[in-house]
């Protein structure tokens, strides 16, 4: 697979301000990071509250720039103002708080944000938005206000309005930590979907069944990588993601410790009904 | 004492073409003491119930009481002193509370609402302590600090600690845990429960988080369309009904629990937590191969 973003030994620390305005460096932010991302991958990073995550992904589209080490998308520097702009054009990002995220009053004014402040022609941008819409199971909302609508259905928009500059990345930065279960499902079920369609998706989140649900994990501590691999080998750690603050999920974490104590279960179970199917089989037998 | 609730109902923007009716002949008990889940998609209705219970939605129709204050007068001289005693009984956290934090220090935060109740500068001082200590954080630490500063957990606490300060016998918690990491999340919820079980709090929690429902509450109400459409213990709930149809997930261990029945394994106990779960299988089968033995 090809590597499309390139993160090399990448530093930024946010800084801290004493009283009379002197900065103080900090460790906080991320620290001689090393990651690649590859075309049409489904990444999820997780780590706890504060562990780097939202500062790498701001990294992905320019948002923010490395102090030390190199990001290329697609090749491109985001230190290059030129370049910097077509990293925005590829990597789209989509937000925590549905409420922040919307600039219009009409959905299809703000889906058609993004690529109308690109220059896009009117005829294009109908057809742009259009698609957009249709993508996220959104078409009929598209002369409704934003306001009136769910949580769910606002951060489909926000896709949309992401889609609609036709990004071959997807950066969602906690997206779905807002919503009900119904909205979270909504929103998982697009960005699948949009990621079987070839979209390359990078999923910031702390539900461990979301992240069950990708290609790959990277796991976040103090500003480092501190473990990556497939959801299965990745939640195997249980204890060390438990030392990280983070979980396993609960069917994951039950078919692990069962195995470990001579039950006959596959150690890395995700779907619990599998797992209580077994254990039936298993003590009937007895 | 208790909360008590009769044919409540509400309705925003009445007579207008946004008339929404939010909540339809609402009447339940919570008593003193209990840890209560209230779930149910967005938009059921949860969250104008609980503004009920403070006063800060004034009740339209029907009857409410809290701790024998009766929410309903309308006298004017009596209404303002039912919500005079009402206002530090109780507390109210809303969703990301830290975003709702605004003094220069911690202390200051805290002490925002022991000093509107107008108690004297000591009594103000023992209370701001005993929150800041009830919520795991270090007084010399926190308290001459920015709250802006502290992490978001941290923020989230300090935003409870302002909360206990008035030292509610009711506490409201809208999703306490969202946006928490994993860790942030068992700290908060393990918080409330020792909380609960040192000063007898009732605690009433909102929640989508269907599998912390069902580990922390004794008790779980649904709300469906502005009415209650299930209200029982919270194991009996998850055994019994069919709540995804109200797009409510069914808690991990229930979902097992309810398989292994099914198939003939009746465990010891109901087994909320995966460490519960694990060792009453652990003992059931224990159980079955020295019965085998002996047999």
């Amino acid at each position: 697979m090809q590597k499309i973003i390139e993160i090399k030994n990448v530093t930024y620390n946010y800084k801290d301000y004493t009283d009379n305005g002197t900065e103080i460096a900090t460790d906080r932010g991320v620290n001689n990071i090393d990651l690649d991302v590859y075309e049409g991958e489904f990444l999820a990073l997780v780590g706890h509250n504060g562990s780097g995550k939202s500062t790498l992904a701001k990294l992905f589209n320019g948002l923010i720039k490395p102090q030390s080490g190199s990001v290329r998308v697609y090749g491109l520097n985001p230190e290059i103002d030129e370049q910097l702009y077509k990293i925005r054009s590829k990597v789209g990002m989509v937000f925590q708080n549905p409420d922040n995220q919307m600039v219009a009053s009409i959905v299809e004014d703000d889906v058609a944000f993004g690529p109308e402040n690109l220059g896009i022609e009117t005829k294009e941008l109908r057809n742009r938005v259009d698609n957009a819409l249709k993508s996220v199971n959104m078409y009929e909302y598209a002369d409704k206000t934003p306001t009136r609508l769910s949580g769910g259905q606002k951060q489909r928009i926000a896709i949309a309005g992401a889609l609609a500059i036709e990004p071959l990345v997807l950066v969602l930065d906690e997206a779905t930590s807002m919503l009900d279960p119904i909205g979270r499902s909504e929103v998982m079920e697009t960005v699948l979907k949009l990621n079987k369609e070839g979209i390359t998706v990078i999923a910031i989140t702390h539900f461990m069944d979301e992240a069950v649900k990708a290609d790959r994990v990277v796991v976040l501590n103090e500003g480092k990588i501190a473990l990556e691999g497939a959801p299965k080998e990745v939640f195997s750690q249980g204890r060390l993601l438990h030392q990280m603050g983070l979980d396993v999920p609960r069917s994951v974490s039950l078919s692990t410790q069962l195995s470990e104590r001579g039950f006959n279960v596959e150690p890395f179970t995700t779907d619990i009904k599998l797992l209580g199917d077994k254990l039936c089989q298993l003590l009937s037998k007895i | 004492m208790s909360i008590i609730v009769k044919d409540l109902s509400y309705t925003y923007n009445p007579k207008s073409p946004y008339q929404t009716q939010a909540l339809k002949n609402v009447s339940l008990t919570i008593e003193e003491g209990q840890f209560v889940g209230l779930c149910g998609h967005t938009g059921s209705g949860k969250t104008t119930f609980v503004q009920h219970l403070n006063a800060l939605i004034i009740t339209q129709e029907g009857y409410l009481s809290v701790n024998g204050l009766d929410l309903t007068v309308k006298n004017k001289k009596l209404r303002r002193e039912m919500l005079k005693k009402l206002r530090g009984k109780v507390g109210m956290v809303f969703q990301y509370p830290e975003y709702q934090l605004f003094a220069n220090t911690v202390y200051e935060d805290i002490a925002f609402g022991p000093k509107n109740m107008k108690l004297t500068k000591e009594e103000i001082d023992v209370r701001v302590k005993e929150a800041i200590i009830s919520v795991g954080l270090d007084f010399d630490y926190v308290n001459q600090k920015s709250p802006f500063e502290l992490s978001g957990g941290e923020k989230r606490r300090v935003a409870l600690a302002g909360v206990l300060a008035m030292r509610p016998s009711v506490l409201v918690l809208d999703e306490p845990t969202a946006g928490l990491d994993p860790r942030g999340k068992r700290e908060i919820l393990d918080l409330i429960v020792n909380l609960k079980k040192q000063s007898g709090l009732t605690v009433i929690m909102i929640s989508h988080d269907m599998d912390e429902v069902y580990e922390y509450t004794d008790r779980t109400i649904v709300f469906n369309n502005g009415t209650v459409e299930y209200d029982m213990r919270t194991y009996e709930l998850f055994q019994k009904a069919d709540l995804t149809k109200l797009g409510l997930e069914i808690p991990q261990m229930a979902v097992l629990n309810n398989i292994l029945k099914n198939g003939g394994v009746f465990l010891t106990g109901e087994n909320h937590t995966v460490k519960q779960m694990l060792s009453a299988l652990v003992q059931y089968k224990a159980d079955k191969l020295r019965k085998q033995q002996n047999d």
